[in-house]
């Protein structure tokens, strides 16, 4: 399988918008605190969140344009143009760049609101509005327009896999030539349906946890994209894709052999505390990071995301897990900790004992 | 891009309003009837409904039509699946020693998998459904991955109407990277009242059965099903006694970069897709012996495939199949792809259903009877929401 180099990187989520805030938060040990309203069947109530915020999207995309967009869509064009920004090449690139977008929920305010506008005697008032910014594939078709990129654009949805099936499709298409540069992300939007179920865990604990035990999931919301071109042919400016793997666990996955970090999406969604331990095995340093950015199906992005500024920087930051059983489960170190092989491993469990594994290494 | 190889497909199978099974589809097709009717899933109080082209329930296989455990979605993907695998002289336990990975093409299966949620959540309280929960009932991909128990990548692409074209552009890619030794590869959806208002909502529904291409053409009627193919890797075909029922030469997509809802009227989107498919395959346009065209009976999307095809392609016989199945979204460029498989096996394609009359702002006209073929390479393909277009080459299986 080819290799990708990463030229760009743009990130959005609750810590901030750019790679600069997301470091900001990596070294505080925090993003900055938030809550989110939650309509629920006991009325509102408020629950610490880690939300977007797609202002700084006025940079790129004129006012009018953007009452076009819902939020969803908002995330991934700011994370794309951050990404292409980035690379420099935002306004113009050399060949044909392709663009794939992963998402694990797609655009679930729109298809919540379009659904309720459906009910009982309404229904031939559903607005074409919002039918056609529900559609999965309505944020990558807006990037392409704005961009005037008539290249393959592909949008696919495996929930917490998502984003490693997307960087698989990167890799084969530069591998086949169809493409010169692929604009890859993943995107997630919070939206009432969403805080209702992290709700209603606090009275469960997360799946699979002790009932009555206290939910740990943390709200998360945001888009990271990447810009990646052929290695060998361009150096990366965050380092290189060595390779994606994904498939069924056999009984228990053998982890890296290499002795390298590994950053595990355990986001306190999916009984990780107990999965991670059960299924993989790790013999290298494990660091977390969800506490940063959130839970939310594409994570593995965020994770990526910040495996490569490790490796540009030579240390693995100290981790931020959205709770002290994480820390004390998984042994995180809290001091950053040199990075001695260059390489990084960024492993993601899926909900029917499936990973998804990046692995990344400097150029 | 330089020529690829082909990737041999050795099994197909299919549902949908036409059929229960890709052979009873291909008799339907000939025989040029079809019986749309209002929705029976949801009720509508509306009046001037688009008809619709339902599965009806008998089309499923018994065992599978009994279950009550898996949602109406899957049970097509199942009963489609489940063919394709028979057709390839396999079984599902001959799949758990090999790689195999799933990649499906769907709409309704990632976006109205919380439908039920939705409707319910914040009002009650009782209807707690986890989204993992969700995501594993409802997502064709993951269902059948833990219904046959396989171990291979998975897929779910959603670019809306080429999502079934795109998934078997992509599996082929699987295969000759290496990835996998066989993909199940296809799409699927299922009639949602969501989706049907949404589309009747962009006015682009006919209130009469589909049109395509013919000057009286008012819109599209939704359908439902699913259509699989079986890939598998030379090593694999190698091995036992060939059973080669076509191949993919070459897979092309594209964006319109222009309308989220609106085809680029230049066409210039879809012609990328037929050049880089093309030019994947290694075969001239005049090798094709036939297009299978997207055909929706929308105004605006007939009559840019149309000047694209005359521009691009001409003198090349083409059909729509949507006066037959509807438009079947996801599952819509899986379905071409297997009829167009079966056109070339049988050396004939079928009448385009609905077209009459010829439309004079339309520079090339479907086929109005069906008729005998000699080439052995179709072209099927897709256009879609937000301007995806996405193109397969189809051969006969001679390569391998």
């Amino acid at each position: 399988m080819i290799r990708a180099a990463i030229t760009g990187m743009g990130v959005v989520g609750g810590f901030g918008c750019g790679v600069s805030l997301l470091k900001q938060a990596l070294e505080k040990g925090r993003s900055p605190d938030q809550t989110v309203r939650i309509s629920t069947e006991k009325g509102d109530i408020t629950a610490p969140a880690l939300l977007a915020d797609t202002a700084p999207l006025a940079r790129y995309v004129s006012r009018k344009a953007r009452r076009r967009f819902d939020h969803y869509t908002r995330l991934a064009l700011l994370g794309g143009f951050l990404a292409l920004d980035d690379a420099g090449m935002r306004e113009s690139r050399p060949g044909r760049m392709g663009i794939i977008l992963a998402t694990g929920y797609g655009p679930t305010c729109n298809t919540a609101d379009f659904t309720h506008s459906l009910t009982s005697d309404s229904v031939s008032f559903g607005s074409p509005t919002r039918f056609s910014n529900s559609v999965h594939n309505a944020a990558a078709a807006y990037l392409a327009i704005l961009l005037r990129e008539k290249g393959p654009s592909l949008s696919v949805s495996q929930f917490d896999m998502s984003v490693a099936q997307a960087l698989l499709t990167a890799l084969i298409w530069l591998s086949e030539g169809r493409v010169d540069t692929v604009l890859v992300g993943g995107v997630d939007e919070y939206c009432n349906v969403l805080g209702h179920y992290r709700q209603t865990l606090d009275g469960r604990g997360s799946a699979g946890a002790v009932q009555g035990e206290p939910a740990l999931a943390v709200i998360g919301e945001g888009a990271a994209f990447f810009v990646l071109s052929k290695a060998g042919e361009t150096a990366g400016t965050y380092g290189i894709i060595e390779s994606v793997s994904m498939g069924k666990i056999p009984g228990r996955l053998p982890g890296p052999d290499d002795g390298s970090p590994v950053i595990l999406g355990a986001d306190g969604y999916t009984d990780c505390l107990n999965r991670y331990p059960r299924l993989v095995s790790i013999s290298g340093t494990i660091g977390v990071y969800t506490g940063v950015y959130g839970g939310l199906p594409v994570g593995q992005a965020f994770d990526m995301a910040i495996a490569a500024l490790s490796l540009t920087g030579g240390m693995l930051y100290p981790s931020v897990s959205p709770g002290t059983v994480f820390d004390d489960t998984f042994g995180l170190p809290r001091p950053a900790i040199p990075l001695k092989p260059g390489r990084l491993h960024c492993l993601k469990l899926g909900s029917s004992d499936d990973y998804g594994m990046l692995t990344l290494s400097v150029n | 891009m330089t020529p690829r190889l082909p990737v041999a497909v050795t099994g197909m199978g299919c549902i949908c309003h036409a059929g229960a099974t890709l052979n009873t589809s291909m008799q339907t097709l000939y025989r040029g009837v079809r019986n749309p009717g209002p929705p029976a899933v949801f009720k509508c109080p509306l009046e001037d409904l688009s008809p619709v082209f339902e599965v009806p329930q008998t089309f499923l296989p018994v065992d599978i039509r009994r279950r009550n455990d898996i949602p109406w979605l899957f049970k097509l993907v199942l009963a489609a699946a489940s063919e394709a695998i028979r057709h390839a002289g396999r079984t599902i336990r001959d799949l758990r020693d090999l790689r195999v990975g799933v990649c499906l093409g769907t709409n309704v299966g990632t976006a109205m998998n919380n439908e039920t949620y939705y409707r319910n959540c914040p009002e009650s309280g009782e209807s707690f459904v986890s989204p993992r929960e969700r995501f594993l009932q409802s997502n064709p991909t993951a269902a059948l991955v833990r219904e046959w128990h396989l171990s291979g990548p998975t897929l779910t692409v959603v670019t809306a109407c080429s999502a079934g074209t795109d998934a078997i552009g992509l599996a082929a890619g699987w295969i000759r990277e290496g990835i996998c030794d066989l993909v199940i590869a296809g799409g699927a959806d299922a009639m949602y009242q969501v989706t049907y208002h949404g589309f009747r909502s962009l006015m682009i529904m006919d209130t009469d059965p589909c049109r395509p291409f013919d000057r009286r053409r008012k819109g599209m009627n939704l359908g439902e099903g699913a259509a699989v193919m079986v890939l598998e890797s030379p090593e694999l075909t190698g091995i036992r006694p060939p059973r080669v029922q076509g191949s993919i030469l070459g897979y092309g997509a594209s964006a319109d970069a222009y309308h989220l809802t609106s085809p680029d009227p230049t066409g210039a989107g879809l012609e990328l897709a037929i050049d880089d498919a093309l030019r994947e395959s290694g075969v001239s346009f005049q090798e094709v012996a036939f297009i299978n065209a997207h055909g929706t009976g929308t105004d605006d999307n007939d009559r840019i495939e149309s000047q694209v095809l005359a521009r691009r392609l001409p003198g090349i016989p083409f059909f729509s199949t949507k006066g037959y199945t509807g438009h079947t979204l996801g599952a819509a460029g899986a379905m071409e792809a297997v009829f167009s498989m079966a056109c070339l096996k049988n050396r004939k394609i079928p009448a385009c259903l609905g077209y009459e009359e010829p439309d004079p702002m339309l520079p090339s006209r479907p086929v109005r009877e069906n008729r005998s073929i000699r080439g052995r390479i179709a072209l099927s393909e897709s256009l879609a929401f937000g301007g995806n277009n996405a193109v397969l080459i189809i051969g006969d299986g001679a390569d391998q």
